[in-house]
């Protein structure tokens, strides 16, 4: 009995001695954890809007002027050697005053090298210069609002602003030249409707591919020029099924230069949508302007954009978006200046005129306090 | 600053004085020509970086990229971690001035807005020269910023980042 006792005891011993030599060989030493940051940003606006309505497109004439606190953010990012995470929470207003949750950005990263970086989640599209250079936090963008044709999908912008898929990109030198930055990028695409984003379900399974290609000339460094191309398949809802099948193609040309107190944004997007033999095609252009003088920057924006003729038969997809309902073809500008009250606080003051094509006008002013934290 | 205060000083010199106002005044202009070059450069902080991005040295074009998030790896494929003072420190204003000709204040902001784009790992932020070679140490990525004086004695796996 005693030697089985002594034997058990031996083996138990042994296992234990080659269990901890082959975890002290297979597994790794445990990592520090990794510490996830937080920001928040946010604003706080007033507007005040007079729309002296416009018949042709039924839209009737009205003045509105809210205070508003339309969103409020959540930013956690955290790295962890190659590895790299942030995700986007955003507290937003919607239509019935209430404030509901959006998750804006899902991002985790794999930095392979400066040539190639991998991206999972969900991710603002590398479309023009705009839609990733500036996210849901306004403290940094110049205006009040983003430029229409970009804003995102629930305000009416013309792309789609928010991908669920892969995203990769990198950075090349071109000798003195410069450098070359590439994205590329798979996800869902678009919805049924302008203002869905493709979370969970593609409803007609089919991707969206989309690459950008730009040009950081060394001559004068902080030129951004480039270009981007977008094809999606689209399963339009429509009053009545079945879902119209749209392609999608989208071409865009962008040249920014943000530095040494200059602000200046250029893009242009030509967008076809082809719908069973017919094909809308959309125009839209914005050029933003701003020159920094202390703590104080003017800046000027206008914009064109201009959607196919009988829209709802050659595009019934862009016939539904809130941009096209409320706006049409439009050309507008917009001044005004901001002020850095600190690097946590600017305040905005601009006034914004909106022509229709279709007749009519719509004047606004507004201002706003945004914060980071 | 004090050095170079020095440097300049001709009051012990033993000419007369009108020799002695023309030396002032070409060590004054001198000193007014190098003068952004010298704080940009000289003396007074360094960079420092762990030896593992196995990199010596690193243009001044490199160093833009990689204070605004640009450049996000070492050759080696080591992800770059920057570690500074905050945006009222003489280091930060050192830096600022080094990498990208702006104040610490403007620098710090696009570093805010590159963190928040996703184009650039937040910055481990570090309130001493112990803390900051501690930090560099730590992470095989990390690029930091201490005074002169501390680089003289820096630990292994720490040394000075030069700039061509």
């Amino acid at each position: 009995m005693g030697k089985v006792i002594g034997w058990n005891a031996r083996r138990r011993v042994w296992l234990g001695v080659m269990a901890s030599v082959a975890l002290g060989v297979f597994v790794p030493a445990r990592p520090a954890a990794a510490q996830v940051a937080l920001n928040v940003f946010g604003d706080i606006d007033y507007q005040a809007t007079h729309d002296n309505g416009s018949p042709a497109a039924g839209i009737a004439a009205g003045t509105t002027n809210s205070f508003s606190a339309p969103r409020f953010e959540l930013f956690l990012t955290s790295t962890q050697g190659k590895l790299a995470f942030l995700a986007e929470t955003m507290f937003e207003v919607g239509g019935a005053n209430e404030f509901g949750i959006d998750m804006e950005r899902i991002e985790v990263g794999y930095l392979f090298s400066d040539q190639f970086r991998l991206r999972l989640g969900r991710f603002h599209t590398a479309i023009g210069y705009f839609n990733d250079a500036y996210h849901h936090g306004r403290y940094f963008q110049l205006t009040v609002d983003r430029p229409v044709m970009v804003r995102f999908e629930d305000e009416g912008g013309l792309i789609p602003a928010h991908s669920v898929g892969i995203h990769v990109d990198g950075r090349f030198a071109l000798g003195g030249a410069g450098h070359l930055r590439y994205d590329g990028e798979v996800s869902n695409g678009r919805g049924s409707v302008p203002d869905e984003v493709t979370n969970l379900d593609d409803p007609n399974n089919g991707k969206m591919y989309n690459l950008r290609v730009r040009l950081e000339p060394s001559a004068i460094d902080g030129l951004i020029i480039g270009g981007s191309a977008t094809y999606d398949r689209i399963s339009a809802m429509q009053a009545a099924p079945p879902p119209a099948s749209i392609r999608e193609l989208i071409f865009g040309a962008h040249v920014a230069y943000v530095e040494n107190r200059l602000h200046f944004i250029g893009e242009y997007l030509y967008i076809s949508h082809e719908n069973a033999g017919s094909t809308g095609v959309t125009h839209g252009a914005f050029v933003e302007l701003g020159y920094e003088i202390g703590i104080i920057t003017p800046y000027l924006r206008g914009e064109w954009i201009k959607f196919p003729a009988n829209t709802a038969t050659n595009d019934p997809f862009f016939a539904q978006n809130l941009l096209f309902l409320t706006r049409g073809s439009s050309k507008s500008g917009v001044a005004g200046f901001k002020v850095t009250v600190s690097d946590y606080l600017v305040l905005k003051l601009e006034g914004e005129y909106v022509s229709r094509d279709s007749g009519g006008s719509i004047k606004s002013g507004a201002a706003q306090c945004a914060f980071a934290f | 600053m004090s050095k170079i205060m020095r440097n300049g000083d001709l009051s012990n010199v033993g000419v007369r004085p009108r020799a002695a106002i023309a030396l002032g005044l070409i060590g004054f202009i001198s000193l007014a020509i190098t003068w952004p070059l010298r704080s940009a450069q000289a003396g007074d902080f360094v960079l420092i970086h762990n030896v593992k991005t196995s990199t010596e040295s690193v243009s001044h074009a490199d160093l833009k990229d990689i204070a605004i998030g640009r450049k996000k790896a070492w050759s080696s494929g080591v992800p770059v971690q920057l570690v500074l003072e905050p945006p009222g420190t003489p280091e930060m204003q050192w830096f600022a001035m080094l990498t990208a000709g702006v104040s610490a204040e403007t620098l710090a902001s696009k570093i805010k807005q590159e963190v928040f784009k996703g184009e650039l790992r937040r910055p481990v932020t570090v309130t001493s020269d112990k803390d900051c070679v501690s930090a560099v140490g730590n992470d095989p990525g990390a690029i930091g910023v201490v005074s002169a004086e501390t680089a003289k004695s820096l630990p292994n796996g720490v040394t000075v980042l030069g700039v061509q």
